[in-house]
This record gives C-alpha cells, sequence and structure tokens, in this order.
C-alpha cells in the first residue's frame, strides 16, 4: 500500500504539471489548446463537466446518511462533502482556464440573461457551493438542525445545477447530438456514477477507513460496491439506448454523432476507454457481490472513474466533429480535435490537487478526531 | 426605423473570395478570421455535373440562438435588426459558437471574442454598403433596408423567390438567397 507521504508527493507533482499547463494556457491562450472554430468546446470542457458532476454525486452519497437517515453511509458522509466542495473546486479552476476572458464574469450579477442555460449553471452551482461549504461550516458547528436544513438545500441545488449541466447541452439547437430532454437524466446518472466511485477510492487510499464498518454491521465497501454496480448497469443502459436510438433514428445530426463514437474517428476512445472501462470491466467485476473483495470493488471504480471522463470528452466531441450542415449536399470531412499537452496537464493537475487536498483534510480534520 | 437585411444571389457567384479578403480588410482582420465563407458542393451526377458555391455568413436572425444563450447577454440584437456583440461583457464562454446552426462565429485569438459578421453596421447606418457587397464583380449581394419600398433589396425581394438557410431551426434569418 502506497502511503500517504507518497500519495502527497505523487500528488504535487501532478499539480506542478497543471500549474505548468495552465501557466501555458494563461500565456498563450487557445493557441495552446486543441479547440478550433468547428470545435469551440474540448477536453477542459470535459473535465469540468467531470468534477462538476462528480460533486454533486459525492453530495447526494452524503444525502444518504444526512437526509435520508441511511445509517450504512454514515461513515462516509463527512468524506464525501470534503470531496464534493474540491471535487467542484477543481471544475471550476477548469472552466476558469477555458474561459477566454474569466474577469468578464462580474457581468453574469449585472447583466444577467436569464435564457441562458449558462447564467443557469453558474448561479446554481454558486448556490450549491455557498450551501455545501455552510452545511459543512455547521457540521463542525455540531448544529445538527441547521444541518438538515442545508444538507436538504444542498441536495436540491445539487440536482438542479447537475440536471441544468445536461441541459446546457441538451438545449443547444443547432447540435443534434445532444439535444434533447434526456441530458438532464443522463447526468444525474454520471453523477451519481462518479460520486460513489471516487467514495471507493477514497476508503482504498485511507487506511484508517479500510476497516469502516457500518452502523448496522454492514462493511461498507461491498455497500459502495453494489452501488457501484446500479449506476455502471444505469449508465450502460442508457448509452445504449441513447445511441441505437440515434443511429436508427437517422436524424441529421444525431445520427452523424452516434456514427463518430460507434465506428468513426472515436471509435478507439468510445469501444476501449467509455465502454471498456466505465461498463465491461466494472460489471465483470462487480456482477455477483458474494465474490466482492475490497480489490475488486476498487479497481471497478478506478476503471469506471478513468472511463467517465473519456465519456465526458466522447460526449462533447461527438456532438461538434461532424460538421453542421448548413448547405444541403455530400457530408464533409469530420473536423479534427486533439487533446494537447497543456489541456493534459490540467486533467492530472486536476485529479493531483484533489488527492493532495484530500490528504490535508484528511489530516487536518479526521486523523485527530474519533469520529469519521 | 431601417431594417436590414441582404439577399444573396449564390448562382452569379464565381467563388473568388473578393468579398472575404474586403471583410478582412475593413475590419483589419488576421488571414486565419473571416466573418464570411464560401461553402462548395458538387452537384448532380456525371455527365451532368456541377459546381455550386454558396456565400455564408452570420444570417442576423429575428430569432437568434447566439442571443438566447449568451450569459451576460454580450449578444444583442438592435432594433435595426443588425446582431451585435457587447465585447467588454463578452466572458468567452464560446457557447455562441456551440449555439449558432450556421457556424458563423469565429474565434478572435487576440481579443478571445467570438466573432461574426457585424453587417458593416458603423458604415451602413451613414448609407454606406458593406464591403463585401460592393467589392462584388458580379453583384452578388444586395444589401438594404426591407422596410423602405423604394429600396433595391425591396423591390428584387418583391420579384424574385427566395429562400432562407435552415429554416426549421426558426431562426428567421435576415438574408436571404435566391432560388436556383
Amino acid at each position: 500500500m502506497v502511503s500517504a507521504v507518497t500519495w502527497k508527493r505523487i500528488s504535487l507533482v501532478m499539480m506542478l504539471l497543471g500549474a505548468a499547463g495552465a501557466g501555458a494556457i494563461l500565456l498563450f491562450g487557445e493557441a495552446v489548446l486543441g479547440t478550433t472554430d468547428g470545435v469551440p468546446w474540448g477536453s477542459l470542457i470535459a473535465t469540468y463537466l467531470f468534477f462538476a458532476a462528480a460533486s454533486v454525486g459525492l453530495t447526494l452519497m452524503a444525502s444518504l446518511w444526512y437526509v435520508f437517515g441511511i445509517e450504512a453511509f454514515k461513515p462516509v458522509t463527512k468524506r464525501a462533502l470534503y470531496l464534493a466542495i474540491l471535487s467542484v473546486l477543481m471544475g471550476f479552476g477548469a472552466i476558469g482556464l477555458e474561459l477566454g476572458r474569466p474577469l468578464n464574469m462580474f457581468w453574469l450579477i449585472f447583466s444577467p440573461n436569464l435564457s441562458s442555460a449558462i447564467w443557469w449553471m453558474g448561479t446554481l452551482y454558486a448556490v450549491y457551493l455557498g450551501f455545501r461549504i455552510l452545511c459543512v461550516y455547521c457540521i463542525y458547528k455540531q448544529d445538527e438542525g441547521k444541518v438538515l436544513t442545508f444538507s436538504r438545500i444542498t441536495v436540491v441545488a445539487g440536482l438542479l445545477a447537475v440536471s441544468n449541466l445536461g441541459s446546457v447541452f441538451g438545449n443547444a439547437q443547432a447540435r443534434p447530438f445532444w439535444q434533447g430532454g434526456a441530458m438532464p437524466f443522463y447526468f444525474i446518472i454520471v453523477a451519481l456514477l462518479t460520486g460513489t466511485a471516487i467514495l471507493v477510492v477514497t476508503f482504498a487510499m485511507l487506511e484508517k477507513s479500510k476497516p469502516a464498518v457500518a452502523g448496522n454491521g454492514e462493511a461498507l465497501p461491498p455497500l459502495l460496491g453494489r452501488l457501484l454496480l446500479y449506476f455502471v448497469v444505469a449508465f450502460g443502459f442508457f448509452k445504449f439506448w441513447y445511441l441505437s436510438n440515434s443511429i436508427y433514428g437517422l436524424n441529421p445530426g444525431t445520427f452523424e454523432g452516434a456514427k463518430i463514437l460507434l465506428s468513426g474517428p472515436l471509435s478507439v476512445q468510445f469501444w476501449a476507454l467509455e465502454v471498456g472501462l466505465t461498463i465491461v470491466i466494472p460489471l465483470f467485476l462487480l456482477a455477483r457481490p458474494e465474490k466482492y473483495t475490497n480489490g475488486r470493488i476498487l479497481w471497478a471504480a478506478l476503471a469506471s472513474l478513468i472511463g467517465v471522463f473519456f465519456a465526458h470528452q466522447n460526449f462533447v466531441l461527438a456532438g461538434q466533429l461532424a460538421p453542421l450542415q448548413v448547405i444541403p449536399g455530400d457530408m464533409l470531412l469530420y473536423h479534427q480535435y486533439q487533446t494537447m499537452p497543456a489541456e493534459w496537464a490540467i486533467v492530472v493537475g486536476g485529479i493531483g490537487a484533489l488527492i493532495y487536498f484530500s490528504l490535508w483534510v484528511e489530516h487536518k480534520f479526521f486523523r485527530s478526531s474519533t469520529a469519521a | 426605423m431601417a431594417k436590414y437585411a441582404m439577399l444573396v444571389d449564390a448562382g452569379r457567384c464565381t467563388g473568388c473570395g473578393a468579398c472575404r479578403i474586403a471583410c478582412q480588410m475593413q475590419w483589419q482582420l488576421p488571414p486565419e478570421i473571416a466573418y464570411n465563407r464560401l461553402e462548395h458542393r458538387e452537384k448532380g451526377t456525371y455527365p451532368k455535373v456541377k459546381w455550386e458555391t454558396t456565400p455564408v455568413q452570420c444570417q442576423h436572425c429575428d430569432n437568434p440562438p447566439c442571443l438566447h444563450v449568451c450569459p451576460t447577454g454580450a449578444t444583442y440584437k438592435r432594433s435595426d435588426g443588425i446582431v451585435l456583440i457587447d465585447h467588454k461583457k463578452c466572458i468567452g464562454c464560446k457557447y455562441c459558437m456551440v449555439a449558432c446552426p450556421y457556424g458563423a462565429r469565429t474565434l478572435d485569438h487576440e481579443k478571445m471574442v467570438p466573432e461574426k459578421c457585424r453587417f458593416c453596421a458603423d458604415y451602413v447606418v451613414k448609407g454606406q454598403q458593406p464591403p463585401c457587397v460592393s467589392t462584388c464583380m458580379n453583384e452578388v449581394r444586395v444589401f438594404g433596408d426591407v422596410e423602405d419600398p423604394s429600396s433595391k433589396i425591396s423591390q428584387l425581394l418583391a420579384g424574385e423567390s427566395v429562400y432562407q438557410l435552415l429554416p426549421e431551426r426558426g431562426t428567421q434569418p435576415r438574408i436571404y438567397y435566391v432560388k436556383r
């Protein structure tokens, strides 16, 4: 088992890489990103989606105890809360670097456009983060009444925020592959899947939590393993029907997006990294609960986490790689997109920062306390 | 109040690209940025094959998706129909680029603003023509006030059979194309 000190060193190196990537983006702008006029949203958007959805997933997991009173999840609750805050902050960092003129964001307050899903996204995530922080503060002040109230508000705000995230894509009428009412539900499924997987990995990393036993005597990792299995199945179910309907429906734009994933320029990334890591490997490891070991569940969670990142990337790119059909006629060549080193550095740095600050919070608030 | 619009007769277009260069000169754009483009399509089957060229730019829609999605209202529509960008409000989220079904936006890497055709707003109010119109040797584009019945564009629109790009999107473009 890798020690906490080694993890800190590894995560520091990852953060340094992220800082180098951020520096390059701040200095050279879009020139160091893979985005173009044809593909304006790239890997930094996928990174933002990953962290923003993961945060709400962690909040929903925490709510199983705080809001719904399921005692089995009590041991994970506090860690889920701080990870939710760290995760959304990493997401804000990624999208802050993606924005061309982030200093103009004060216009979101002074000149709001209420018809914009991105305005709602910023607002709902800000409200969500505010109440999440308030909730954690009340936990440490041991003000149980306010904890319950703020937890309920945060769950609602989180659900609204992540489903609105789906709506940012769902109401982009120029991109039929994204368009539709299913997107908000898809993002909730992905949030739950990511949040559960992060909790499994967190437990494995923290040796104190390894023998964690829930209130009803059931070991927590198998419980998380079963939840992970359900969310992986839900994710696979959604993907299967969404893509098969897109192919058989033959609607312009939707069909091309599905084809890009199934047999086009993203097919390797889709089959190997999205289907393989998010669905096939976790299903193989988790299908039989009687065979659960901590190692099996951890590997399933790690595979699904990597897979979900690529699922976000595939989703973002598949909606854009097919050129817009403005003039009727033959389909032109696909747009090209390549994730550039600066973008990879932000992904690595974001994960590194999440690990580093998780260890810091663990050391600062949990190691000296008996109440996990 | 004037209501500006454009009529494009793509059948007259030779694909020379002078409209693009004139626009770049007008707005002092670097070579890689253009506010208008030419789309080419091969039509028909051998031996009756032809090469069609269609000029495309911001359609200055009456129901512009880029305006609806802009979180800060940086994209706005004037009462004369021209859709413009307030640079100081733009956060560079590029949602307008994603939302535009015509692919009319192009990122200005220096200002980090998704730019587009402005219908030469500052010039047309003085009675001047946009350079993409005035520079064209075949008079592919006609620009003017459709509220004025004596304007050339009003008279042409009354006589020609026209269509708009992607009418099914409900964007209500202010650029009309002559049916070929």
